[in-house]
């Protein structure tokens, strides 16, 4: 019988084995087989080893048997026996019996090149130019950025750094969670300092670009134009460095730009979402740089601040939005600033859709599905503590005094624990909250509550409880 | 903003456009396409910060303005639309466009026109024009043999080099390379560049009408632009160095066959059903005097063979390739002959369009233990 009707029949009693057979077996035990030989009584299937030739024989030969059956229409025998097949790379399926061939490569890596082209590549590592604004958004500006007291320090010391880029604060490190403005007021640094200085060469980039644009760099052996296009800034301007955890090759390159650039007394501005300190898997060494210069924070905005953005972006959009509607998006969303810009654009859409005015009720509508809960008293860390005290009949006022008996530490770390839980908010900020206590005794707080709830029935119970009264409240 | 147009023009417009259109965008401005309507015209954009595109119309416009739709639907509608005529209506308050042809009513939502980054001209540092006849033709014989994988990106560009009034543009995969050199009326400069392959597709379907016109193009260390009739493209360019084409092109060969496309073209594709199938899609070819003797098998499926007739100048060849190697090429040319230069078995060959000396295809065989 030839190859092709051998390889023919192996193929359809695999087939049908594989109906009664889990796939992953299947693929395992049978598919690195191969047919030998097919006559009148027997069958004989080559197996890569003598270790799958015992294993298949303990177990699928029936199996096998009874598929060649029904495909032949008579029944054989089958006959196992080992024979030399590579595992490593099993045989291919559609070519049993053949080698795979080999496409010569025309240009190697040795091909020499044809003499730079230069060219700004779609993965940016050309020399940036004096004045090149290209990195930089230009909607982001100081202009636009709307101050509080949750980003005055911020807002202050980047426009400090915008006046006299390289000599006040260096490095600076701004510091603030998700959607708080570290991007915004990195931009705006960059755009102020160009429209003052036009000579200066600033790049923005995240750290996610720099790692990638590392790599390429690497595999296309053009490590030295990488290192010149960073080398040779004045104004380097480093987003998220929190994702450098971990990449040790991308720190080593960071470190020497940033000595680089440093000595030479560049301006370099690094934002980041933890500080400094709990950047655990970055390097020592970079920490200790980081923290060198001035570390400045972005705080959740507070509530006037909310309704001004809103407003803000209300004129930029030219939104027609009554001010009771912003300040009831604004005391919705606490935390994040696209979330709320974002909120705010639904309504609107919602009600230029929907044919309303739009009022109160209307975004409530809109906005049902955003907000978490759907309860209709916003939950805050004030309304934790309220609620908590009234609880453990404790003065709320204690929760945040520096009593430390067990009447009060208790409640205090339990409304630590759902503030955490339930707000999903920082560890410093509800360390604030609670008269300024350190970010790690709220950890403590947190971990131990978990912990004994998970044992005591009766703290289970009272946690639900304060859930239910929060959710009416 | 209003206007009136026909349904034709502006389909066909927005169907240029569209090809700019991101359509999974970091920001959602750049799903739309942005329509402004001023003096009679109307302009209409789309950009993915890499390929920025724009077409302009005559309309007749009502009230001046401009609109930012979401790309998918405008086309799909409009390209559904039942009369012959379209009035298109935005409604400034709420933000509406109103579409309405015959009796079909479309209202669109759509988002500030303000936050489109509006595509802008620039200058280069070098600029040539060309018919787009021979520029098409360029791009069509060198921009298929691209390489599709992002991790070497100079592999999925074209790179043009303008050296006096000479025309270069080469492409390769590593595996196979096409070159073609055209000339310009006056010298031009100089310049060495890499174009997106995506961007070239683009042009190419732009500018490849039976009508001959010419085509401005204005480059940049990176960006590069074209105007053709009433479109503008711009495109930025991939940084990297270009290896040295001229390095692989084989010196000198033994054997050279010539043969008829036509027929060489429907024997490969009728032989390489049976090999298509598998990853390689390997066809043998045999040429001995005054035959081509082209073979493919699959244990699977089965063997195919086919002779072709064939001039042979030198010894024979016994060699494999990967069949769309060849039928890629194949598909592109224009004369009615093709030569295939050959050395031995495991060397590239080269393949030529008749007697155009200005473009040459070089690829690489397969190796296999049959």
């Amino acid at each position: 019988m030839k190859q092709t009707e051998l390889s023919i029949v192996w193929k359809q009693t695999l087939g049908k084995v594989q109906e009664s057979l889990n796939k992953d077996a299947c693929k395992k035990w049978l598919k690195p087989c191969q047919p030998i030989s097919l006559d009148d009584n027997t069958f004989t299937l080559g197996t890569p080893n003598d270790f799958f030739k015992e294993w298949i024989k303990g177990r699928y030969v029936p199996l096998i048997e009874a598929a060649l059956t029904d495909i032949t229409g008579s029944r054989r025998a089958l006959q196992l026996q080992t024979i030399d097949i590579p595992l490593a790379e099993p045989v291919r399926e559609d070519t049993p019996h053949m080698e795979k061939p080999i496409q010569d490569t025309l240009i190697k890596e040795d091909t020499p090149s044809m003499g730079t082209s230069s060219g700004e590549s779609l993965y940016g590592t050309s020399e940036i130019a004096p004045g090149d604004a290209s990195t930089l958004n230009p909607r982001y500006t100081f202009e636009n950025f709307v101050m509080g007291k949750s980003n005055q320090m911020a807002h202050a010391a980047a426009m400090g750094v915008a006046e006299s880029p390289g000599l006040r604060y260096n490095p600076f490190f701004l510091l603030g969670g998700v959607g708080l403005g570290k991007t915004h007021l990195m931009h705006a640094i960059g755009n102020r300092i160009l429209a003052s200085f036009p000579d200066r060469r600033v790049l923005y980039v995240s750290s996610e670009d720099f790692t990638n644009q590392l790599i390429l760099a690497i595999r296309g052996g053009t490590q030295e134009v990488f290192r010149q296009r960073y080398r040779t800034i004045d104004v380097l301007l480093i987003d998220d460095i929190q994702f450098l955890a971990g990449k040790e090759g991308t720190q080593e390159e960071f470190f020497h730009t940033f000595n680089t650039l440093f000595n030479a007394q560049k301006q370099i501005i690094i934002s980041s979402d933890r500080p400094p300190k709990e950047l655990g898997e970055l390097q020592e060494r970079l920490i200790s740089r980081f923290t060198s210069g001035l570390t400045a924070d972005i705080q959740a905005p507070d509530l006037e601040t909310r309704v001004a953005i809103l407003k803000k972006k209300a004129q930029l959009d030219r939104l027609q939005v009554p001010d009771d509607v912003m300040v009831y998006i604004a005391s919705r969303i606490d935390s994040n600033i696209r979330e709320l810009e974002g909120a705010l654009t639904r309504a609107v859409a919602f009600s230029s859709l929907t044919k309303q005015t739009i009022t109160v009720d209307v975004a409530a509508e809109a906005l049902k599905n955003i907000f978490p809960g759907g309860n209709d008293k916003p939950l805050t860390i004030e309304l934790i503590q309220e609620v908590v005290a009234g609880f453990y009949k404790v003065k709320m006022e204690d929760l945040s005094a520096k009593k430390r008996t067990r009447q009060i530490a208790f409640p205090r770390q339990i409304a630590m624990y759902l503030c955490r839980e339930l707000m999903d908010a920082s560890l410093p900020q509800i360390g604030q909250a609670f008269g300024g206590r350190d970010h790690s005794t709220v950890i403590h707080a947190c971990e131990k509550i978990a912990k004994e709830q998970e044992k005591d029935r009766g703290l289970q119970a009272d946690i639900s409880k304060i859930k239910e009264r929060l959710e009416r409240a | 903003m209003k206007f009136t147009c026909t349904r034709k023009e502006i389909l066909e417009a927005l169907q240029i456009v569209g090809k700019a259109v991101a359509y999974k965008p970091q920001n959602p401005i750049l799903s739309g396409i942005y329509l402004k309507a001023d003096n009679e015209m109307l302009d209409m954009q789309a950009t993915d910060y890499e390929l920025g595109l724009t077409a302009k119309i005559p309309v007749a416009v009502e009230e001046p303005g401009e609109a930012l739709l979401m790309g998918r639907y405008l086309q799909e509608v409009v390209r559904r639309l039942p009369g012959e005529q379209v009035v298109f209506t935005l409604n400034k308050e709420e933000k509406i466009l109103h579409i309405t042809s015959d009796k079909a009513k479309f209202t669109l939502l759509s988002m500030d026109p303000k936050e489109f980054p509006t595509i802008q001209h620039f200058d280069g540092t070098l600029e040539f024009t060309i018919k787009n006849i021979a520029f098409a033709n360029t791009i069509k014989k060198t921009v298929f043999s691209c390489s599709t994988d992002e991790t070497r990106p100079v592999f999925t560009g074209c790179y043009l080099e303008v050296a006096e009034d000479n025309l270069i543009m080469a492409a390769t995969n590593t595996h196979r390379l096409a070159v073609k050199t055209d000339f310009l009326d006056k010298d031009c400069g100089s310049i060495k560049i890499i174009i997106p392959s995506k961007a070239l597709n683009e042009i190419l379907h732009i500018i490849s009408t039976d009508k001959p016109g010419d085509v401005r193009v204005i480059c940049s260390a990176n960006k590069l632009s074209i105007f053709f009739e009433n479109i503008y493209l711009t495109t930025r360019l991939i940084e990297g160095s270009y290896p040295d084409y001229n390095k692989v092109v084989p010196a000198s060969f033994a054997t050279t066959v010539t043969l008829n496309i036509e027929e060489l073209t429907q024997a490969v594709d009728r032989v390489s059903l049976i090999s298509r199938v598998s990853e390689y899609n390997v066809i043998r070819l045999s040429f001995t005097e005054g035959n081509l003797h082209i073979s493919s098998n699959n244990p699977e499926i089965g063997n195919a063979e086919e002779d072709v007739t064939a001039r042979l100048e030198g010894p024979e060849v016994n060699i494999a390739f990967n069949a769309k190697y060849i039928t890629d090429v194949l598909k592109v040319m224009d004369a009615e002959e093709c030569t295939i230069s050959l050395n031995q078995s495991l060397n590239p060959i080269a393949i030529r369009d008749g007697d155009d000396k200005t473009f040459i295809y070089v690829v690489t065989p397969v190796r296999t233990t049959h």
